[in-house]
C-alpha cells in the first residue's frame, strides 16, 4: 500500500514515496523543485509534473499517465501510487472574518479553531466591540473574507445576540459581489443552525459544525476544524495559480501542511511520554507544536518567514530583535535592504557571511516570537526537538543545521535533535486519520534525519573555564572522559541509532543540566553525535559586537568541523545610520506622466464614473 | 546533479510577451475584451470599483414605523439607483410631505429589512492593455493577459504607477543636474533611465523635471516612502541597496532611447506574481525568432544568467559548468552551485538559487 504526498511550499514543492519494505512502511523516495506560482508559470500543477518526474528519475516509479494524471491505485507495474496526498502552505493565507459573542469565549474558542490552518484573522465582530450596525456592516464589506467564522451562544441558550450578529452578517454579505462571496461557518448554538441556513439561503454558501462552546465549561474545536478544511479547499479552488485543479486531484483535495506538525508531535509525546517540540520557519509561515503526553499546544503564524514575509517579521520583531544576533556592525538599512530584497526573491540564499548571519538572525527572531507566542520560556526543555523548513535544513552541514535548532529555542537540558529535510511531517499528517499504522512505522524507520543528542548546560558559564565533564560508557568499548570549557561545544562521534551512557557532572557555581548538577542518562547518535554545549544560558546574553564574532563563529567551527571564519575587523567597527530622508522638498509640479493637468485627469475620471454601475456590478 | 528549473526575469529586446493585467484583488469590475481580441496600447481591457463607504439609513425609524414591511410602500428609490444629498429616498411622495433624503452621493446598494444602504462611488479603474497584441486569455470580472512581440525587460519592484512615454537615458551627466528651461529638460514627460542607484536628489530632481517615469537598478529601502509619493513610475530592475544596472538591461534600454513604452512599475504584493516591467511593441524583421518564455527551461552550461544577492549581485554571467556536489561556500553553508564566468574571465560559484536567466 504506497503512499504519494505532495506538499506545495510557498519556495518549495515536495514529493515523497511511502511504500512498505519487507511488510514496513518506509520512506523510500524523495524529489524537490521550485514551487511554480511565479512567472512565467503561475500554475502550480507544473511544479507537480516536475517533481512527479524527478521522482521518477529517483524511484524508477512511474507516477503519471501520458496526459499528465496521477496514477492512483498503485498499478501491478508499480506505477502510481494507493493513496495520493496533496498538502499546502504556500499562498496567500486564508482571510478569515470571526463573528461571536464574548472576546474572552466564543471568540477565543474561535480563535482557537482557526489556529492550525493558514488563516489571517483580517476583522473580529463581537457584541462589546462599540460599534453600530453600519460600522461593522463596513468592517465586513472591507475586510474582504474568504471565510466567515461564526460562533457564540451555548447549545439551547439565549439565541437574541447571535441573531443581531446574523442580521449584519445577511445584508452585510448580500452587498458582496455574487463571485466573491465568503463560505460561512457557523459553530455556535446548535439550536439555530437551520435558521442559519435559511438566513444565508441565497447570499452565501454555509457550513454548520458542532458548537465550539457547548457549554460554558466545554470547548469543542474539532468540527469546526473539519469545516475549515473544507472551507480551505474550497479557497484553493478559486484563488488561482492551479489550486482549483490541485483540490480536484484527490479526494481529501488540498490539506495544511501545519497540521502534521500538531499531529506529529502529539503522536510523538503521547507515544513515548516525552516533550516534544516542532518548529518550522518557512517562507511565509511559521508554525510551532509543544505537545507532552496529555496535551499540545500550537502556533501558526502567517505573518512570520525569513522569504515572503520576512518583511512583516521584521515589522513584528524590530530591527533590534535581528541585530542581537549579528556578529558585527549593521545600520538599520543594511538589514532593511536585505529584508526588502528577501521579500521580492524569497528563494535565494545567503551568499555570503553577512547574509548568512542576516538570514539566521531573522530566524532566531522568528523562532523566539513562535516561543513567546506558546509560553515557551527563554530556555525551554525538550526530549525531542523537530526542525523542519529550508531554513534549518538547507545548510548543508548537520551541525549547522542541529546549531540553529538549539540556538532557535536557546534550548536547554538533554535534547534529541531531529531534522526534517523531506518535508515528510506534512504528509504524515496528511496520512494519519487514514494510515496512523504508516506514520509510526515511518518515524520508527528513522524517516527523520536523526542528528544527535545534544547536553546543554543552563546559567552563565564561566568563559574558557571548565564547565561540563562527561564520562561516556559504549557497551564493548573503554570509558571516554570529555572536558568542555565554558561558551564551547564539543562533539562526540555517536552513530546513528547507536546508544551510549553518560555520566554527566556540571562544573561550576550556579550552572546545571535539566535542574541538576550530576545526572546519568542514555544518548541515542544520529549524525552529528554526541553535543556537549556548554555555552550555558540563555545565549549571547548583553554581549558586544567584537565577542559575538568570537564566538558565534567559533560555535559553527566547533560543531561543524569546518575552520573557523574570521569577522574583519572593520566590520565591528560603529557605524553611522545614514540619514533618512529629509522633510524639505522642493514643490512637485501636480502633472501627470501623461502631460495633464490634475484637474484634467480628474475630470476624465468624472467621465468614466458615468459608465453604467450596473455593468461592473453585474459583469 | 538533478535538473533545476531556474529563476527566469526576461531583459529581452525581442521577446513574446504574455502581459497580465488585473484589476486590484479588492476590486470588482468586468472584463472588456473577449479572447482572441486584438486590442491597442491603450485600449481599455478591464473596469473596475474598490468598495466605498456604506451608509446605512434606518428608513422604519425614521417613519417610526411597526414593521420593516411597511418601509416598502414610503420607498422612492430602487437598488442601484444613483442617489446624491438633494434625493429623497423614502417620504410619500417626491416633491412634498415628509421625506428622508440620501445623506451622501452614492448608489442604492439595498433596500431591505428597513434600511436603506447607499454605497458612495469611488473613481472607476480603467486598466489599459498597455501593449498592442492579441487577449490570450480571460479572467472574469479580474483582468486578462495579452500576448504580443516586443521587449520585455522586468523589474523587481515598483512604487504602482504607470505611464507611456518615451525613454532618455540618463547619458554620461547626471540626470539630477539637467536644466530645466521654459520649456523644460529633455527628460521631460520621458521615462528616465539610471544606471546607478537612486538618490533622494534623484526623487526630488524627476518631480521637479516632470518626468514620466524613472527607471533604474536600486535604491535604499530609506527610500521606499518618498518613491511611494510620488507621482511618476519608479521601477527597480536589481533590488534595493546600491547595485549598478547591468551592461544588458542598460544595453536594452540604450537601443530604446527615443521609443515610446510602457512603464508598469507594478509594486510587488506578498502573494501576487505580478511583476513590474517595461514594455513596447516591436516587430520582428525577417528571420528574427522571439524568445519565448519557457516553462520548462532549465539550467545548462552556456546559459546567460544575473548573479542575485551577495557580492557580485546584479553581475551576468554565463554558466560553465554545475557541479555534482554540494559546493561550500565561503559563509560556510554547502549548497548547489553553478560555477558562473563573470565579465572579465572571473569565475564564481553561485548558488542554484540566486541565479536568474535574463536572455
Amino acid at each position: 500500500m504506497s503512499i504519494l504526498a505532495v506538499d506545495f511550499g510557498s519556495v518549495h514543492t515536495r514529493a515523497l514515496l511511502i511504500d512498505q519494505v519487507n511488510g514496513v512502511y518506509q520512506l523510500v523516495g524523495f524529489a524537490r523543485t521550485r514551487t511554480t506560482d511565479d512567472f512565467p508559470v503561475q500554475n502550480v500543477t507544473v511544479g507537480l509534473g516536475r517533481v512527479l518526474n524527478l521522482l521518477t528519475d529517483t524511484s524508477g516509479r512511474k507516477f503519471t499517465n501520458p496526459d499528465g494524471r496521477v496514477i492512483s491505485p498503485e498499478q501491478p507495474d508499480r506505477s502510481g501510487a494507493d493513496t495520493f496526498v496533496v498538502t499546502a502552505s504556500g499562498g496567500r493565507p486564508l482571510r478569515a472574518l470571526v463573528v461571536g459573542l464574548m472576546p474572552s469565549i466564543s471568540i477565543a474558542s474561535a480563535l482557537k479553531a482557526l489556529s492550525n490552518t493558514y488563516v489571517s484573522v483580517v476583522e473580529t465582530l463581537h457584541l462589546a466591540d462599540g460599534r453600530d450596525f453600519e460600522s461593522r456592516l463596513n468592517a465586513v464589506l472591507h475586510a474582504f473574507p474568504d471565510v466567515v467564522f461564526i460562533v457564540g451562544g451555548t447549545d439551547g441558550g439565549a439565541s437574541a445576540p447571535v441573531l443581531e450578529l446574523l442580521h449584519v452578517m445577511t445584508l452585510s454579505l448580500s452587498l458582496v459581489d455574487r463571485r466573491r462571496r465568503p463560505t460561512v461557518i457557523y459553530a455556535g448554538n446548535a439550536a439555530l443552525g437551520q435558521d442559519v441556513i435559511t438566513r444565508f439561503e441565497g447570499v452565501a454558501e454555509v457550513l454548520v459544525a458542532e458548537n465550539v462552546r457547548p457549554d460554558m465549561r466545554t470547548e469543542s474545536v474539532g468540527s469546526a476544524r473539519s469545516m475549515l478544511t473544507r472551507a480551505f479547499n474550497r479557497y484553493a479552488e478559486r484563488r488561482g495559480y492551479g489550486f482549483a485543479e490541485l483540490a480536484l486531484l484527490t479526494p481529501s483535495g488540498v490539506m495544511p501542511s501545519a497540521r502534521g506538525y500538531v499531529t506529529i508531535a502529539g503522536y510523538l509525546a503521547q507515544a513515548k511520554r516525552e516533550r516534544v517540540i516542532a518548529l518550522d520557519v518557512g517562507s511565509g509561515a511559521s508554525i510551532l507544536a509543544v505537545a507532552n503526553a496529555k496535551d499540545t499546544d500550537f502556533s501558526i503564524r502567517t505573518d512570520l518567514g525569513v522569504g515572503h514575509n520576512a518583511q512583516s517579521l521584521l515589522d513584528v520583531v524590530g530591527i533590534d530583535e535581528v541585530r542581537r544576533w549579528l556578529p558585527f556592525e549593521a545600520t538599520r538599512s543594511e538589514v532593511r535592504n536585505y529584508v526588502a530584497n528577501k521579500t521580492l526573491r524569497p528563494s535565494i540564499i545567503p551568499s555570503n557571511l553577512r547574509e548568512l548571519y542576516l538570514e539566521h538572525g531573522l530566524l532566531r527572531a522568528a523562532a523566539g516570537v513562535m516561543g513567546r507566542s506558546t509560553g515557551l520560556g527563554g530556555a525551554p526543555e525538550a526530549d525531542v526537538l523537530i526542525l523542519g523548513g529550508a531554513a534549518f535544513n538547507d545548510t548543508g552541514n548537520a551541525g549547522y543545521t542541529a546549531l540553529l535548532g538549539l540556538d532557535a529555542l536557546g534550548i536547554a537540558g538533554v535534547v534529541r535533535l531531529y531534522s526534517d529535510p523531506y518535508g515528510l511531517t506534512a504528509a504524515l499528517g496528511a496520512v494519519a486519520a487514514s494510515r496512523a499504522e504508516a506514520v509510526v512505522q515511518v518515524l520508527d524507520e528513522g524517516g527523520y534525519a536523526e542528528l544527535g543528542t545534544a547536553i546543554c548546560v543552563s546559567g552563565r558559564v564561566r568563559p574558557d573555564k571548565p564547565t561540563l565533564r562527561v564520562v561516556l560508557e559504549q557497551q564493548g568499548q573503554p570509558n571516554r572522559e570529555f572536558v568542555v570549557n565554558g561558551g564551547h561545544i564539543r562533539t562526540i562521534s555517536l552513530g546513528i541509532g547507536e546508544r551510549a551512557k553518560l555520566k554527566i557532572r556540571v562544573l561550576g557555581g550556579g550552572l546545571d543540566v535539566k535542574g541538576r548538577r550530576s545526572l546519568k542518562v542514555e544518548v541515542i547518535g544520529g549524525v552529528v553525535g554526541v553535543i556537549l554545549d556548554a555555552r550555558g544560558r540563555p545565549l549571547l546574553h548583553h554581549t558586544t559586537v567584537a565577542q559575538r564574532a568570537e564566538l558565534m563563529t567559533r560555535w559553527v567551527s566547533e560543531i561543524t568541523g569546518d575552520e573557523k571564519l574570521t569577522i574583519p575587523a572593520e566590520w565591528l567597527k560603529t557605524v553611522d545610520e545614514p540619514k533618512l530622508p529629509g522633510e524639505a522638498r522642493p514643490k512637485r509640479v501636480r502633472r501627470t506622466s501623461r502631460g495633464n493637468s490634475r484637474q484634467q485627469v480628474e475630470s476624465e475620471k468624472a467621465e468614466v464614473a458615468d459608465v453604467s454601475l450596473d455593468d461592473l456590478r453585474n459583469g | 546533479m538533478s535538473v533545476f528549473y531556474p529563476e527566469q526575469r526576461p531583459a529581452h529586446k525581442l521577446a513574446v510577451i504574455q502581459r497580465s493585467v488585473t484589476l486590484p484583488e479588492e476590486a470588482s469590475g468586468i472584463v472588456t475584451v473577449v479572447s482572441d481580441q486584438h486590442v491597442d496600447v491603450r485600449d481599455i481591457v478591464a473596469r473596475g470599483l474598490i468598495p466605498g463607504k456604506f451608509v446605512v439609513v434606518d428608513v422604519k425609524a425614521f417613519f417610526k414605523l411597526k414593521s420593516a414591511d411597511d418601509v416598502d410602500e414610503l420607498l422612492l428609490v430602487s437598488v442601484d439607483d444613483e442617489v446624491d444629498e438633494l434625493k429623497p429616498l423614502a417620504g410619500q411622495s417626491n416633491g412634498r410631505g415628509r421625506r428622508l433624503f440620501s445623506p451622501i452621493t452614492g448608489r442604492v446598494a439595498s433596500t431591505s429589512d428597513g434600511f436603506v444602504v447607499v454605497e458612495q462611488l469611488n473613481a472607476v479603474i480603467d486598466l489599459e492593455a498597455g501593449l498592442r497584441g492579441t487577449v490570450t486569455e480571460v479572467y472574469a470580472g479580474h483582468g486578462t493577459t495579452i500576448e504580443a512581440t516586443g521587449t520585455q525587460i522586468q523589474g523587481v519592484w515598483g512604487n504602482g504607477g504607470r505611464a507611456i512615454a518615451v525613454v532618455a537615458n540618463e547619458g554620461q551627466n547626471p540626470f539630477e543636474s539637467a536644466a530645466i528651461d521654459v520649456m523644460g529638460s529633455r527628460f521631460s514627460n520621458c521615462v528616465v533611465v539610471l544606471r546607478r542607484p537612486i538618490t533622494e536628489q534623484v526623487l526630488h530632481a524627476a518631480a521637479a523635471q516632470n518626468v514620466a517615469g524613472v527607471v533604474a537598478p536600486s535604491m535604499s529601502v530609506d527610500l521606499t516612502e518618498l518613491a511611494h509619493e510620488q507621482l511618476y513610475p519608479v521601477m527597480l530592475i536589481e533590488g534595493f541597496g546600491e547595485m549598478r544596472l547591468n551592461r544588458a538591461v542598460a544595453q536594452v534600454f540604450q537601443d530604446l532611447e527615443g521609443i515610446q513604452i510602457t512603464l508598469d512599475a507594478a509594486r510587488p504584493q506578498v502573494w501576487d506574481a505580478r511583476r513590474p516591467e517595461a514594455v513596447m511593441n516591436v516587430q520582428p524583421k525577417k528571420g528574427d525568432v522571439p524568445n519565448r518564455p519557457s516553462p520548462h527551461l532549465t539550467l545548462r552550461g552556456g546559459m546567460a544568467v544575473r548573479v542575485v544577492g551577495g557580492d557580485y549581485s546584479g553581475q551576468l554571467g554565463s554558466v560553465v559548468n554545475l557541479p555534482n556536489e554540494l559546493v561550500l561556500l565561503d559563509n560556510g553553508l554547502r549548497v548547489p552551485c553553478a560555477l558562473v564566468e563573470l565579465s572579465g574571465d572571473q569565475r564564481i560559484y553561485a548558488p542554484l538559487t540566486n541565479l536568474e536567466v535574463i536572455g
